[in-house]
């Protein structure tokens, strides 16, 4: 009997790592910013919530996504449609969906508390779900959005992050360990020129404009009164819609998404820094979370211990 | 006529004295600019850094850490002064770990010795292997770190008498080398009483044990059947040290991955992913669920469940983390994957593909959490009777047998399929979920997930699997001396990381405490070398805690983002508007008070020329005219350094 438990043990101990780890990742996260404010700027939120709607979708958990909006579109006065927020005049996607949960918001959203998001620089008292809790194994995705200019965004009309405070807190989560890779994707005017500092490695940067270029937005709302979505994200919304969670699409497939002819704004894509080839890689690394899982063939032995129950 | 001339000399004495006046005045302007401004606008606005010892660090990182396992040879008494010697050295030669370098490196203290009295009295007279090593363990208490190896006989009955006998120390292993069966039955039958029953019962595990070369007992101790050759032996009591108890393979592969960014981290073994790096604490949730309570309701009585067989466990690693446990039961949650009817035995499964995809919808639904510990989830389900009964099938379409699956650095899943009510029961019908295989499904999981040793198979040793603590006594000390190791080499990694990006960023504070922090942080590093090297490996593990505590304080600290970065072009921009009208008067000034000075000079030059008109006195005059320069450009030269200072 002790003979046959302890080759039951040996079998667990002895269990050999199958084919079940697909990727070099085990957890996602995603920070997802707008750094406009103001009704004229409902596009920037409407991004935005593009973007949280499908990683949600996908199946990154709220808890791990840290989503920054720097106004509340959905409960503005002037929404003629309270608690929506769509992406098109034809109200096709609701992005604001049912489910939204804030971790920064309105004057939250700042250069200081984003920077001390990435870099995990936050006070003591700060609660779990404003915290970006990755390890090495984090696929994580930085989604921004905004009115930029060559080289920096600007934060809520007051400030702006420069690319090179951008590289700097990546190359710093990188030396913590805070990343296993990063896809860097931003929506705003001369967007590209924000990763063009980038020096950490693992990273992607996806950009919706060339250096020169202005972002532009796709439509007019008319019922709305202002621009409702900007094209790139408009586009890629259209293409993450496509996406399951168990798609088989690439990142090759996503950095071909609004092609200059719709766009008018060329995107651009940096992808010096990442070691695999884009074409092997699944959106959903960074879109979605599938857990790697493997089936649990032995376990434990342990004795039947009821007093401990019949005492209770 | 003396009057206007007077006149005219008093007023170009006044104009004289204006003038000087004006001199004075520009250049005190000037030197409060430059001796009380500059500084304090200097001082105002330089990030400030408390000195590190960068030095210290820059060495930790090279430092080679050391680690001490005493590990001892206990042979038959009959062994002869010559084999002990050659025991010696072959054992030395099998354990030695050559001469390259590699940043972690074990150090083996071996000693190689026969059986004393007490220990032979023991082994005579003990009638199991387990009650054997308990009792040798209570005789002599080895040091923490080491191992006893006992050349003996053979296998099951003798290791916990052994323990008894000597109980090992934390970070210790016992391993005790067994002569061949002939020689123990003839030692057992001279010194047992002559009872046919208990004969047989030794007997019989001998038997056994032929085929297995070695067994590893529950504690520090191992037992190796002798094969009478030395050489032969040695190599598998090398074996069962290097890779079972101190696992040296497995240490070097948690440092180097520990040590950070540097590295490729591809090359990170498979099973590092699914162990949590080092942390204070984790946040364990079992969270059973029910998708349709209408039908069936599930009790579990997990308090109970919990307190017999998860606290044991926890108990035992109460030093190493800190465990917070929650229950819940969540209702009406479905898997969203829908299980395929298997129709050959009337019931439904979950393939592999399906698995990953069935965690996510659930996880939404976990709940948030308090602290930031880590949290590790247990999920039971119950499936709703329209999908009863579920199982998992593996890959080759075989139904698992513990219907469980485990996600790395996440928890895992159990399904239980309960007895769906009867015909005509009234419903909710009640079951009570047993917990014991939950428990240890959950607890294998929970082993994974804190990077119990994982060890290749070998059909020919034997490992006695552990009691309801579900760790040995040696496992422990490998999980702490991995996590002792993987404490120094992050917290190491994360001084270097630091003191890299305080070069290459500059707007990084670095306050006093912080600076504190770091200094801690070094000292108990060293500290942890010391003791991991003198084979103290609790005291090691603390100091290794503290390291990294400090070390993660002294890198996270919300004082060092205090500053934000601004480009060149934008400070040179904020400064022009304040710098400009106050640099203005004062440049202008001194450029006047030097012209001044250079037609003073002049006319100096003028009336020395008309008083004194000798050749000799021309040289001397071109002198002062060389120190007019001299102390011209002396002048300039602090007024550009002060522009250039400005322009930072």
């Amino acid at each position: 009997m002790a003979a046959r438990s302890a080759c039951v043990w040996a079998g667990l101990v002895f269990e050999q790592v199958g084919g079940f780890f697909k990727s070099g990742h085990t957890n996602n996260w995603a920070v997802l910013v707008c750094t406009s404010r103001f009704w004229f700027n409902y596009r920037h939120i409407a991004n935005t919530l593009s973007v949280y709607r499908s990683v949600k979708r996908l199946g990154i958990p709220d808890s791990q996504i840290i989503l920054m909006l720097a106004d509340d579109m959905a409960c503005n006065p002037r929404n003629p449609r309270p608690a929506t927020v769509f992406n098109n005049a034809n109200q096709h996607i609701n992005v604001y969906g049912d489910n939204v949960e804030v971790d920064y918001r309105g004057y939250e959203v700042t250069v200081e508390n984003f920077i001390r998001v990435l870099t995990g620089r936050l006070p003591p008292s700060t609660p779990r779900s404003k915290r970006l809790l990755t390890d090495d194994r984090s696929n994580v995705l930085v989604y921004m959005t905004g009115h930029g200019g060559e080289g920096f965004l600007k934060f809520q009309d007051a400030e702006e992050i420069s690319n090179v405070e951008l590289a700097d807190a990546f190359q710093q989560m990188w030396q913590k360990n805070r990343y296993h890779e990063l896809l860097f994707m931003i929506d705003t005017c001369q967007a590209v020129s924000m990763y063009h500092k980038f020096y950490s490695p693992n990273v992607i940067g996806i950009g919706s404009a060339q250096v020169g270029e202005d972002s532009l937005s796709h439509h007019v709302d008319p019922s709305i009164g202002v621009y409702i979505i900007d094209r790139y994200t408009y586009y890629l919304l259209e293409f993450l819609e496509t996406v399951t969670p168990d798609s088989k699409k690439t990142l090759a497939d996503l950095f071909r998404v609004c092609p200059k002819r719709v766009c008018v704004s060329t995107p651009g894509v940096r992808t010096d820094l990442f070691t695999r080839d884009p074409n092997s890689v699944l959106i959903t690394d960074f879109f979605g979370s599938v857990r790697n899982v493997e089936i649990t063939r032995q376990t434990v032995t342990l004795q039947r211990n009821d007093t401990a129950q019949t005492c209770r | 006529m003396a009057a206007p001339g007077e006149k005219q000399a008093a007023k170009s004495l006044q104009d004289e004295e204006e003038a000087v006046t004006q001199v004075y005045a520009t250049l005190g302007v000037a030197l409060v600019v430059v001796v009380i401004g500059v500084p304090l606008w200097w001082k105002t606005t330089e990030v400030y850094r408390a000195s590190l010892p960068y030095a210290d660090i820059g060495e930790l990182k090279g430092t080679q850490v050391i680690y001490k396992v005493g590990v001892e040879f206990v042979l038959p008494v009959q062994t002869q002064p010559q084999d002990l010697l050659d025991w010696r050295e072959q054992v030395d030669q099998h354990l030695d770990t050559g001469t390259v370098y590699s940043p972690i490196s074990p150090h083996y203290d071996i000693k190689v010795r026969t059986t004393n009295k007490e220990e032979r009295t023991v082994i005579n007279q003990q009638g199991s292997m387990e009650d054997l090593e308990a009792s040798l363990t209570q005789l002599k208490p080895p040091g923490v770190g080491s191992c006893t190896l006992y050349l003996l006989w053979t296998t099951v009955y003798l290791e916990a008498s052994l323990t008894q006998l000597k109980p090992p120390d934390v970070g210790s292993c016992t391993l005790y080398l067994l002569w061949t069966t002939v020689y123990l039955e003839a030692s057992l039958t001279q010194l047992k009483p002559p009872d046919v029953g208990s004969c047989t019962l030794y007997l019989l595990p001998k038997d056994s044990s032929l085929e297995a070369q070695a067994y590893i007992g529950r504690h520090r101790t191992a037992f190796v059947k002798s094969s009478g050759d030395v050489s032969r032996d040695v190599r598998i009591s090398a074996h069962l040290v290097r890779s079972y108890f101190v696992n040296d393979e497995r240490l070097k592969i948690a440092f180097t991955s520990a040590t950070g960014a540097q590295h490729d981290k591809e090359n990170i073994a498979k099973e590092q992913m699914r162990a949590f790096k080092t942390n204070m604490g984790y946040e364990v949730t079992f969270s059973l669920l029910n998708p349709d309570p209408s039908v069936l309701d599930v009790q579990w009585d997990v308090e109970a469940g919990t307190a017999s067989y998860l606290n044991p466990f926890l108990d035992r690693l109460a030093d190493v983390a800190e465990f917070k446990v929650f229950s819940q039961v969540l209702y009406y949650v479905d898997l969203t994957v829908r299980p395929a009817r298997d129709e050959r035995t009337a019931s439904y499964c979950l393939t592999p593909d399906q698995l990953p995809h069935t965690i996510n919808p659930v996880e939404a639904k976990l709940g948030s959490h308090v602290s930031t510990y880590p949290s590790v989830h247990f999920l039971v389900y119950v499936p709703e009777r329209g999908h009863s009964p579920l199982y998992i099938h593996n890959e080759d379409g075989m139904e698992s047998e513990t219907n469980a699956f485990f996600s790395p650095r996440w928890g895992g899943m159990k399904i239980v399929n309960v007895a769906s009510p009867p015909k005509n029961a009234s419903l909710p019908h009640t079951v009570t979920l047993d917990l014991l295989p939950v428990m240890e499904t959950f607890l294998s999981h929970l082993r994974l997930l804190l990077g119990m040793a994982q060890l290749p198979p070998d059909p020919w040793i034997v490992v006695e699997p552990a009691d309801n603590t579900a760790i040995t006594d040696w496992e422990y000390d490998h999980l702490l001396r991995v996590r002792t190791v993987e404490n120094l080499a992050t917290a190491t990694a994360t001084l270097a990381s630091l003191s890299q990006l305080l070069g290459e960023i500059g707007n990084i504070v670095i306050n006093d405490d912080i600076a504190w922090q770091v200094y801690l942080a070094v000292d108990a590093i060293r500290k942890a070398q010391l003791l991991l090297a003198t084979g103290e490996l609790t005291a090691a593990f603390q100091a290794s805690k503290e390291a990294i505590l400090s070390s993660e304080k002294a890198f996270f600290d919300p004082s060092l983002l205090e500053l934000l970065y601004f480009p060149e072009d934008q400070k040179f921009a904020i400064y022009i508007p304040l710098f400009l009208p106050m640099s203005v008067p004062v440049l202008m000034s001194l450029f006047q008070a030097f012209r001044w000075y250079k037609k003073r000079q002049q006319q100096e030059g003028k009336t020395n020329q008309e008083k004194e008109k000798e050749g000799i006195k021309e040289a001397q005059k071109e002198e002062t005219e060389e120190d007019d320069d001299s102390e011209a450009e002396e002048k300039k030269s602090p007024k550009g350094k002060k522009q250039s200072r400005k322009e930072r």
